[in-house]
């Protein structure tokens, strides 16, 4: 069964636009993921809270995009409203040009688990499957071979650094850093078109953090669409283009280059980025 | 004690869906089990409404001249004192009212004074309406909730011995003695009425040689007993015609047997939804302290003891238990009137004696509390060592899975399947509780849908559970010769489709020392006696006895008895031990030549006939041959098979009702706690359920794997509950009618109805897991992971 429509109708075509960032660099980027006038509103005790005010956005293919700004700024309800987890209250979300919001419950989780890879704080594997029976039963879900899925997700363990034997055990029994290593095969397990990573690192000790980092910075290298949302400077340092959300709407973005490695430069233009939009 | 209540009132509210069923189901088991005690309290009040009102402990009737009774009363030396009543038993009468369209045939009718004497004014009016217009008639209780009348209604009473009469209700009384459905329909009219009934009948008496009016004699005993010979010798008294006698505690069988087993089935049911209410309780607990465990870590990182945190956890349960049973007891006390005035009355003849019973009260609220508080303490074990460090780093999950069991991997199949069967495997803990909350449900079911099958729509068996022999059909004749009646069994065995024709008479004696039914018949192989060990009597010398009887006497098949009739006794060998509800399981069987021995005249005014294939139908066919086979000879015939299935039936519509009202309840029972089930799997499950939402299965996938995980543990429990209740329904209904005489009861055990019965649990399960599981059709992925 499919409901993402993407055999019933004639994609669209990709949008290609010229765009022209804050600090003047110029690219050719496919828009993957593009919003319109997206409001998500909640109501808490009887009374509306505004998160998501007329948000504009475009994210483009192969970018490592970061998105940051103050708690309750609405960062994770940007980020699994682009991803089709959330309902939004108001505006259209493009993906590759098609309008998902209008999409059933069961139409966007279809949409999800061909296009979208998701990597959480709380890491959320499933606590009753083996860390390789969490990634296969992802997999499973596109109608992959399951001897076929083995192998494609033993070659991403074995990227990660994970090895078979932690294949074999429970999410509990594993370290915080060796779980969401094992969340980020999960996550691109059935290639998807975007990863989105919601503060991936937030529950990490500092080692944990790097080798997650790498790993994400690595899948980006290669072509993998990221948007993550974090509060760690050091995390946002590996975006190649960083977008500054407060009070309901995008306030500043910044590009500050593909990440090659950790140097002063690219700290500088980051730092000087965030102060200047208050942080 | 404040942070107590505050940690409370936290998992009070976190629990509230949980919380919201518990207190429904244990608010109905409340209920039935106060219903059940009130029920059962029929026997006290009868006996102190019998001492209040200064009941007579014994009475004799039939007909006698009354100076020579008074006499004979006064020379017996154990009747203290005595009053003598006059009563015109009319035969058969129809009544009319205005419930009834059709008029209602009343074989027990009696028809008293309303004057000053004893006997009135140990009557308790309950209504009255002395100013009515017309001729004025008072009723008692039973007869008036039987007819279906009140105070100012207007009845019409019909007797082919003296016409036609109409009266108009004027009152209804509590009769302690002649007022249920074992007794008469007494009534009251005012003295001229009487006189005028009284002067047609004996005008008709004079002519047709019979007697209408009967001595109805009350005596006190003042604390002696008089044996059922002594009883006899005195209502033969001089040749008299006697009618019997009965001492307080057979009319009292007559007011309570009825409640009484109510009140057992009520608390059998009762006891088996406590049972389920807290198997349900220790997998909620179970699954909370799992889901929670985290918060439990936290709370036991800030200085919470873990004998606070189970405390908090067992007060909150036993707060709802305690509500709940005072709301089923509240709701109990306030609905019971109407029960009682709808249905109850009917088969007491009594009132209730309205009042809250502070030992009622007591009594369910130590039960209840006192089982919920010991599964509480037991659920609550798992945290009695909880670490927090353990709690908050990994919970208590963490040590659950020792075992991947079907790897994805290497298993073929489909994915919803195997994930299904995967989360099945896993839950061990949960399987065994749901298992067994499902058996129970299934058990149950099954029970109840038996006994619906046998009191609604097969009642043969569980009529002859209460009454043995149970005929098609009865056909009534003049003639007492031997010679005329085989001529009359001749032409009644000749109608096509008769298969029985026999006689079965009864009168009272003893056995041993013990007072006893005879019952007696010309052709015992016919004879359903409810036999469960032993053969029937085929000789003159051989006796079955009912097993509580025999138990009484500590007598079994082999054994020789003695039997008495006045003065006649004769040792009998007994063959059988017999069961039935009538008669309380003091009763014995005998041929006809056996009952002569000991002077029984044996004498039979009707034959019973049963049909190769019964039915309403084929019973009127059957009648309306023999009322041409036998002529004038034939004085009246009666279908007893439509009697059986009719309102008219009691008490096994009384019982039928009641099984109904419980099929009910056990019916909303097996839904509240299937939802609390399946809520308690899908809250602990939430997360998960997020987790693979937010991953991309669609929330039909996951409503799929949730019933799944389930099929396989309900399916067996329900299986299993089925076959449990079509095996142990009679052993249950044995236990439940032990007090009455059975030994072994043999209802209607379908098999259809125990496999209909389960998959209806199997079917209901998969459904409410549905419907339960709609959250996650309603809830996005994101928030089902926040939670």
């Amino acid at each position: 069964m499919d409901y993402d429509g993407c055999k019933k109708k004639k994609r669209r075509s990709l949008a290609r636009r010229r765009n022209v960032s804050l600090e003047g660099r110029k690219t050719v980027s496919e828009v993957v993921i593009k919003t319109e006038k997206l409001s998500k509103s909640f109501s808490i005790g009887g009374k509306q809270q505004h998160i998501l005010k007329n948000l504009d956005l475009e994210i483009y293919k192969g970018d490592f995009t970061v998105i940051m700004g103050p708690s309750g700024a609405g960062k994770s309800t940007l980020l699994y409203a682009l991803s089709g987890m959330d309902k939004v209250s108001l505006g259209n979300i493009y993906y590759s040009g098609e309008n998902i919001t209008k999409y059933s419950d069961d139409r966007l989780a279809i949409f999800r688990r061909k296009h979208c890879g998701f990597v959480f704080q709380q890491i959320h594997l499933v606590e009753n499957m083996s860390i390789m029976d969490n990634v296969i039963s992802a997999g499973m879900l596109t109608g992959q071979k399951q001897k076929d899925l083995k192998d494609k997700a033993m070659a991403l363990f074995e990227q990660v650094g994970i090895s078979e034997e932690l294949t074999k055990k429970f999410p509990a029994q594993l370290s915080g850093g060796e779980a969401q290593r094992a969340a980020v095969v999960r996550a691109l397990i059935n290639d998807p078109e975007v990863i989105f990573a919601d503060e991936p690192t937030g529950a990490l000790n500092s080692a944990g953090v790097k080798a997650v980092l790498d790993v994400l910075t690595k899948v980006n290298q290669k072509g993998q669409s990221i948007v993550m949302v974090t509060h760690d400077v050091k995390s946002a340092r590996r975006g190649n283009r960083i977008l500054y959300l407060s009070d309901g709407g995008i306030v500043g973005e910044c590009h500050p280059g593909a990440y090659v490695s950790e140097d002063q430069n690219r700290h500088e233009i980051i730092r000087q980025f965030l102060e200047k939009q208050g942080w | 004690m404040g942070n107590l209540w505050k940690l409370i009132k936290a998992n009070a509210r976190k629990d509230r869906g949980q919380l919201a069923l518990f207190f429904m189901i244990l608010t109905l088991a409340a209920l039935l089990l106060h219903v059940a005690l009130i029920v059962s309290d029929y026997d006290h009040v009868y006996d102190r409404r019998a001492q209040k009102r200064n009941v007579v402990d014994a009475v004799l009737y039939g007909v006698y001249d009354k100076n020579e009774m008074e006499s004979s009363l006064l020379a017996q030396g154990k009747i203290r004192s005595y009053w003598m009543e006059k009563m015109i038993l009319p035969g058969t009468v129809t009544v009319n009212v205005p419930t009834h369209r059709t008029g209602k045939s009343i074989d027990d009718f009696a028809i008293f004074e309303n004057h000053q004497s004893d006997y009135v004014r140990s009557l308790d009016f309950i209504e009255r309406k002395d100013d009515v217009s017309g001729r004025k008639i008072y009723l008692n209780l039973y007869t008036a909730r039987n007819l279906g009348v009140s105070a100012g209604d207007v009845m019409k009473i019909d007797s082919e011995y003296f016409g036609t009469y109409e009266f108009t209700v004027a009152g209804i009384y509590e009769d302690l003695i002649l007022g249920n459905s074992f007794s008469y329909y007494s009534v009251l009219v005012e003295p001229e009425c009487y006189q005028e009934l009284k002067v047609t009948c004996e005008r008709l008496a004079a002519e047709k040689n019979m007697f209408f009016e009967r001595d109805f004699v009350g005596c006190f005993l003042g604390g002696e007993q008089m044996s059922n010979a002594e009883w006899e010798t005195l209502g033969m008294l001089n040749n008299g015609l006697f009618g019997g006698w009965g001492d307080r505690d057979s009319f009292k069988a007559g007011y309570v047997s009825v409640v009484n087993l109510l009140a057992a089935f009520m608390s059998a049911f009762a006891g088996i939804i406590i049972l389920v209410t807290v198997t349900t309780i220790a997998f909620t607990i179970r699954n909370n302290i799992d889901k929670d465990i985290r918060n439990l870590g936290a709370l036991r990182a800030v200085g919470f003891t873990t004998k606070q945190l189970r405390r908090a956890i067992m007060a909150e349960f036993t707060l709802i238990a305690f509500l709940a049973t005072l709301a089923g007891i509240g709701i109990s006390f306030a609905t019971y009137p109407i029960l009682e005035r709808a249905y109850i009355q009917e088969q007491t003849g009594m009132r209730w004696e309205r009042g809250l019973q502070i030992s009622h009260v007591l009594l369910l609220l130590a039960f209840v509390l006192g089982s919920i508080v010991l599964i509480t303490f037991i659920s609550t074990r798992k945290i009695k060592h909880l670490s927090p460090a353990t709690a908050l780093r990994f919970g208590l999950s963490s040590n659950s899975f020792r075992k991947n069991y079907l790897p994805l991997a290497e298993t073929k199949g489909g994915l919803n399947g195997l994930l299904a069967l995967k989360s099945c495997l896993q839950a061990k803990s949960q399987n065994l509780t749901v298992f067994f909350a499902m058996l129970l449900v299934a058990f149950v079911t099954t029970f109840a849908a038996q006994l619906f099958y046998n009191t609604q729509v097969d009642v043969t068996r569980f009529q002859h559970l209460i009454q043995g022999d149970v005929p098609d059909a009865h056909v009534y004749f003049e003639g007492r010769e031997q010679e005329e009646l085989s001529e009359i069994r001749e032409r009644l065995f000749e109608i096509p489709g008769v298969k029985q024709v026999y006689g079965l008479g009864s009168t009272s004696g003893h056995v041993e020392e013990e007072a006893a039914t005879i019952l007696y018949s010309d052709s015992c192989k016919d004879v359903y006696c409810g036999l469960y060990q032993g053969t029937m009597a085929m000789e003159d010398n051989e006796a079955v006895v009912a097993g509580s009887l025999a138990e009484k006497l500590g007598v079994t098949v082999g054994d020789e008895i003695e039997i008495c009739y006045g003065e006649e006794k004769e040792k009998y060998l007994i063959t059988g031990l017999q069961q039935a509800v009538y008669g309380m399981g003091m009763r014995i069987y005998l041929t006809d030549g056996g009952a002569r021995r000991i002077g029984i005249p044996a004498e039979f005014s009707y034959f019973r006939i049963r049909l190769d294939k019964p039915s309403a139908a084929e019973v009127d066919r059957v009648l309306e041959q023999a009322r041409k086979a036998l002529g004038e000879k034939c004085t009246e015939v009666e279908n007893y098979y439509r009697y059986q299935r009719s309102m008219d039936n009691m008490p096994v519509m009384a019982v039928s009702f009641i099984v109904l009202l419980l099929v009910l309840l056990s019916f909303v029972i097996a839904i509240l706690v299937l939802s609390l089930i399946i809520k308690n799997v899908f809250v602990k499950r939430e997360k998960e359920f997020g987790i693979k939402k937010a991953l991309g299965f669609t929330s039909s996938q996951l409503r799929l794997q949730l019933a799944l995980s389930l099929a396989l543990i309900v399916f067996v429990a329900a299986v299993l509950g089925g076959v449990l209740g079509y095996s142990l329904t009679n052993p249950l209904i044995t236990i439940i009618f032990w007090g009455y005489g059975i030994k072994k009861a043999e209802l209607f055990v379908n098999g259809l109805v125990a496999v209909i019965a389960a998959c209806a649990v199997v079917l209901f399960t998969a459904l409410i897991s549905y419907i339960a599981a709609r959250r996650m059709k309603k809830v996005s992925a994101y928030e089902l992971i926040r939670e």
